[in-house]
Formats: C-alpha cells, sequence, structure tokens
C-alpha cells in the first residue's frame, strides 16, 4: 500500500509539528483571522452593492454567485498558502521528504480549488442558467462517457480534430529500415542542395515521434529539410507483451545504433549530426559514451551531438522525482509483470499529476461543470498519443538512471558490453534546456555540460518541456533564449549570469551551430538505397500502434 | 466589458489559483501561477471561443502582458498579418 510514500510524508510532517504546538496554534490563529478579515472585507463590499430599484433574477442570483466565489477563491488563496507554509516550515524534514508532502499537497490544494464546485464558479453557474441547464446535462453525459470509457480520465483534446497521416506527421518522406523495435523514416528533401552530414532525430519513446511533426508551422523536421539538411527520423514501435525482456541495451543497439548506421549508408556519409530527446536523448548519451569506451582505433560516426531537454545526471529530477524511491520503483516492477510492459495510463496519470492544474482539474471544470468540448490542440493530441514501456527497459531506466544516477559514475553503467564513462566523450555538444520545464530541470539538464569532455554549448528555452523544445520561429513570438559556451567549473547560475537575453527561437541558432560543423554542400541523396529501399511512406505504421 | 476585462475574467475562471492576485494590463501571462505551455493551450481555446477569432500559441508566453494580449486581439490588422503566415 502507499507505494508512492504519500501518507508517510503527511505523517513525517505531522510528527514534525508535534513538538511545536503553541507555532502551531499561533498558526491556526493567524489564518483564523486572515479568513475573518476577508470575509468582512467582502461583506462591506455587499452592503455598498446594494441600490435600489429592480435587478432581473438572473443577475441578482450572478452576483450572489461571484460574490460568493470571490470570498471562495480568497479563502482558498489564504487556505493553501497555509498549506503549503506547513510543509516548508516543518522542522526536521529531509529535502526529498518535504519535495514529496509539498508536492501532494499541491494535489489536495489543487482538488479543492473553488472552480471545480458548481456554486463556487461563476461561469459553471451562468451557462447553467442561459442554457436552461443543458450545460450541466452535457456536463454528466461527458463524465459518464469518460467513466465508462477512460477509466475516469477527462478527455483533454478534441481527438477527432486531428490525425496521425491527415494532419499530422505529415510531412512526405519513406520508411527506409523497420526492425521489431523502430522503422526509420527519411524524409524527401526539398532544397537542389543538401548539406553533406544527415541529421538524425531520436525521440522519446513515451509518446510518439510526431512530436517532431505537428502540424505544419510546428513541424521541426519540415524546419530542418527546408534549411537543406538530409533529415532523418526513428519511429519506435509501441511495446506488446511479447516486448517484455527488450532491454536499454536494445535500444542503444537495435535503436540508436542501427539507425546511425543506415543514416551513414544511404547519404553515403562518413559522419552523422544526431540529436535526441528527453529519454531519447539519455539513449544518445549512452551510445555517445558507448562509442568513446571503444578502442582507439574506432572513431564515432556522430560527429556532434545535441540534446534537447534531457537528463543524463539524474540528481536533479525535478517533480518526478516524488514518483520514484525504492518502494515505488518496486511497485511498478510488480504491475509490470502481467503485461510485460508498464502500460501507457500510468504514465498518462503521472504526467497528469505533474501537472494537474492544466490537466486534471481545468478539464474537469470545462468539461463535466461547463459541458463543453475539450480544446482543438495538435500537442495535446500528441500528448494523448502515448505508449508503453517494456518491462526490462523500464525497470533498468528507473533503477540504474533515476534511482541510482549511475550513468554519471565513470564506468558506473555497462551497455552492450562496454562500461560507459561519459567524461570520455569529445564530440561537441548543443544542450537545450527549458525555464518552466518540470520533467527534465534545466539545472539538471546543464549538469551533462559539465561532465563531458568536449566543447558545450549551452541554450536555455523561455517555456516548457514541450513547447520550449518544439518552438518555431515566429514573428509574434515573445519567445527567449539563453545561448553560451558552458565551462566545465560553471554553475548553471553564472552561466546564466554571462549570457544576454536574446528574442525568438533557438533553432535558428542551432543551424548556425550546426553549419558551422557541417561540411559542404551536395545534390540530395534518394530514398533509401539498395540495401535499404524504401518500406512504405511516412508515418509509416508503427506510429499506429495503440 | 472592454478586452482586458474579458482577458482578466477569462485568467480568473481558468486560474482560480490566483486568488487575491491583482491583474491588470501590465500583468505577464508568467505571474500566473501555474502558467505554463498546457494552460497556455487553454487560454487559447478561452480566447478562441470569446473573442472568436484564431489565437496563435505563440502569442501565450510568459512574458506577454495581458495589456499586449488586448493589443493582439483587438486589432484586426495585427491578427489578419498574424492568420497570413
Amino acid at each position: 500500500m502507499d507505494p508512492l510514500g504519500i501518507c508517510d510524508a503527511f505523517q513525517k510532517v505531522q510528527e514534525c509539528w508535534g513538538g511545536r504546538s503553541d507555532d502551531l496554534r499561533r498558526r491556526w490563529i493567524a489564518l483564523l483571522h486572515e479568513l475573518q478579515d476577508i470575509t468582512v472585507e467582502e461583506l462591506k463590499k455587499a452592503e455598498e452593492g446594494k441600490k435600489g430599484g429592480s435587478e432581473e433574477a438572473r443577475e441578482a442570483l450572478l452576483e450572489a454567485v461571484r460574490r460568493q466565489a470571490s470570498l471562495s477563491r480568497k479563502y482558498y488563496a489564504a487556505v493553501g498558502r497555509w498549506m503549503k507554509e506547513m510543509v516548508e516550515n516543518a522542522e526536521g524534514l529531509d529535502e526529498g521528504e518535504r519535495r514529496r508532502a509539498l508536492f501532494w499537497v499541491r494535489q489536495v490544494i489543487g482538488a479543492l480549488n473553488p472552480a471545480n464546485f458548481f456554486w463556487t464558479n461563476p461561469s459553471a453557474v451562468q451557462r447553467f442558467i442561459d442554457s436552461a441547464g443543458a450545460s450541466l446535462i452535457d456536463g454528466m453525459a461527458n463524465f459518464w462517457e469518460d467513466a465508462w470509457e477512460r477509466d475516469f480520465m477527462a478527455k483533454i483534446v478534441d481527438e477527432k480534430s486531428y490525425g496521425v497521416g491527415r494532419n499530422l506527421a505529415v510531412t512526405p518522406g519513406a520508411v527506409v529500415y523497420r526492425n521489431d523495435l523502430m522503422e526509420l523514416i527519411q524524409y524527401t528533401p526539398t532544397t537542389d542542395k543538401v548539406h553533406d552530414r544527415p541529421l538524425l532525430f531520436i525521440p522519446p519513446w513515451i509518446n510518439k515521434y510526431y512530436i517532431f511533426d505537428l502540424s505544419q508551422e510546428a513541424s521541426f523536421v519540415r524546419y530542418m529539410r527546408d534549411r537543406g539538411f538530409s533529415v532523418f527520423i526513428i519511429s519506435w514501435r509501441n511495446p506488446n507483451p511479447d516486448m517484455r525482456d527488450v532491454s536499454f541495451d536494445d535500444y542503444m543497439r537495435e535503436g540508436a545504433l542501427r539507425a546511425v548506421e543506415v543514416v551513414r549508408d544511404v547519404c553515403g556519409a562518413r559522419k552523422i549530426h544526431a540529436a535526441g530527446y528527453c529519454i531519447g536523448g539519455t539513449l544518445l548519451a549512452v551510445l555517445m559514451a558507448w562509442h568513446a569506451a571503444a578502442d582507439g582505433r574506432k572513431i564515432n560516426p556522430v560527429a556532434d551531438w545535441t540534446l534537447f531537454s534531457t537528463l543524463v545526471d539524474f540528481s536533479e529530477p525535478g517533480e518526478i522525482g516524488v514518483f520514484v524511491s525504492p518502494r515505488s520503483v518496486a511497485a511498478v516492477e510488480d504491475l509490470m509483470k502481467t503485461d510485460g510492459y508498464l502500460h501507457k495510463r500510468y504514465l498518462s496519470m503521472t504526467f497528469r499529476l505533474l501537472g494537474a492544474d492544466n490537466l486534471i482539474w481545468r478539464n474537469f471544470v470545462h468539461n463535466y461543470l461547463y459541458g463543453g468540448q475539450p480544446p482543438k490542440s495538435d500537442m495535446l493530441f500528441w500528448n494523448e498519443d502515448g505508449t508503453h514501456l517494456p518491462e526490462a527497459m523500464c525497470s533498468f531506466y528507473l533503477r540504474e538512471f533515476y534511482l541510482h544516477n549511475n550513468l554519471v559514475r565513470p564506468d558506473g553503467v555497462t551497455i552492450a558490453g562496454r562500461p560507459l564513462d561519459l567524461g570520455r566523450v569529445r564530440e561537441p555538444l548543443y544542450c537545450v534546456g527549458t525555464q518552466l520545464d518540470h520533467i527534465c530541470p534545466w539545472r539538471g539538464t546543464f549538469l551533462t555540460g559539465r561532465i563531458v569532455s568536449g566543447p558545450v554549448r549551452y541554450v536555455l528555452s523561455s517555456e516548457g518541456h514541450i513547447t520550449g523544445i518544439i518552438n518555431p520561429p515566429s514573428e509574434y513570438s515573445r519567445r527567449r533564449y539563453w545561448a553560451g559556451e558552458l565551462l566545465k567549473d560553471d554553475e548553471p547560475e553564472t552561466w546564466l549570469g554571462r549570457q544576454d537575453p536574446r528574442t525568438g527561437s533557438w533553432w535558428e541558432d542551432w543551424v548556425a551551430w550546426l553549419l558551422a560543423r557541417g561540411g559542404r554542400m551536395k545534390s540530395p541523396p534518394g530514398l533509401g538505397n539498395q540495401r535499404h529501399p524504401p518500406l512504405t511512406e511516412a508515418p509509416g505504421t508503427y506510429v499506429f500502434e495503440k | 466589458m472592454s478586452a482586458i476585462e474579458k482577458i482578466i475574467a477569462g485568467i480568473v475562471e481558468l486560474f482560480p489559483e490566483v486568488g487575491d492576485l491583482t491583474l491588470d494590463a501590465d500583468t505577464p501571462l508568467g505571474a500566473i501561477p501555474g502558467f505554463d505551455s498546457m494552460a497556455a493551450v487553454n487560454l487559447q481555446t478561452y480566447l478562441e471561443e470569446v473573442f472568436k477569432t484564431t489565437v496563435f500559441l505563440e502569442i501565450l508566453n510568459a512574458e506577454t502582458t495581458i495589456g499586449e494580449l488586448a493589443v493582439y486581439l483587438t486589432d484586426p490588422q495585427k491578427m489578419a498579418a498574424a492568420l497570413k503566415r
């Protein structure tokens, strides 16, 4: 029971306050005073608001609801603040316990939000009156649909507005290689000449690859293709029960390593650029260290590498750390025994809890209290199109990386027969972190640059884990980034102190960085070659596996 | 209701965790507790519904102020230029 240690965290907070009853009493009284002040202030306003003449009943009711909601919001803000302070000020709590307690307190606070309740949500009441009750009836229908079909998870996106191959993942290309783990897609060039060094994207396998190929304006692969790169991307298979033994080794050998070889072969290129995102970036780091561990005569076919929002040092895993403890990992391993994989719904729930305000409660209110339909958003559609994780790989990933942080220790992890030491990696690294990332906090992504031996350009982008990376240049964008050389003894803050903010998207900076390492221009290669003929058109077949 | 008032009403409705925070034209969206890319998508939906126009996600940044957003939403020329892209 309680594999995430939720009760423990609360119990410890309670114990920590046990010996400080006076302080606790003071805090209680302070809260009550604050609530009283808020109430008195609201009552005064109500007195002032009384006017002669008659108002429509509707307006009167709405006004009363608004006032009550305003009061509730103030109560709520005060109670929420108070609850957080209780955890923040509990003495003798270690940082991990405090973080865990704070996280779950925030979940409770999120659930108690007045907007989540009909009578303290003026918009819900207004919609109810305006639609003669239909909004709430629609909301109930939405609720029951989600209860029956989606394990009580509210729909977060209008799924009918998008389709893979219809308006997502539509950049033309072909699958030029397929094995049991991945399809490798090559995109059709649009420029007369291409850079002779091709570019391979290694996406995460927690969702589908087309985060790099959303609708046209936001498609990263399209952007790079139009700048004269021969672009390839891995489309990972959604694991089935037969894949329970597929390991991180397999993802390295049959995924990243194999893809690099096929890209080189198709393009006749000695070396390539490679870029990995999130767990795909961790895999790329493993590949780089694996090559660095080869004997001296072998060259690394990856000339330079790029990491998007990637952790290699897991000592600062952000809020996801709340879910990772020896007990929770053991519970996850138990869960996987039946199916042979970690079902995508658990990952989906985890990500929803990490962004609960937006991914749970906003939809609860919109879908159920307002009776509305969820938004049309390519990014949210992608977010919902999750994949399972194979048992062996998932267990290794959680234990070796998240729990024991072994990838940063020289020879701490052995993959495909070689002990890995990231300190031996000498190829230039372009490393991107995002300011509001709660999955891979930027200060954690920064640490990679301090471990490796090669030169590092670190880039900090505004926005979060997804929008900071899928960040197309736009004249309307107010987005910013900071970019500059990372020195081995830099702390994140000292590095940031040296950089001036730049307006726009870091994509342009990345293209310039790649071109500085790019080599000559040549005629574009065909799609596939004799050894690797095109098997099917992009987006291939694996992306459709549910 | 002015555009700014409509935006503020929407923010209070969508993000009740703003509590007693004062919102005005100079408030950046990043001041909203928990504002991130997913919050932006929800705000986008609200604005599109209320202002009956297309709102590009890249406008809804942490640095964008409520006042700037009102200009985007009420200046048809700017929106038209954005739509043409």
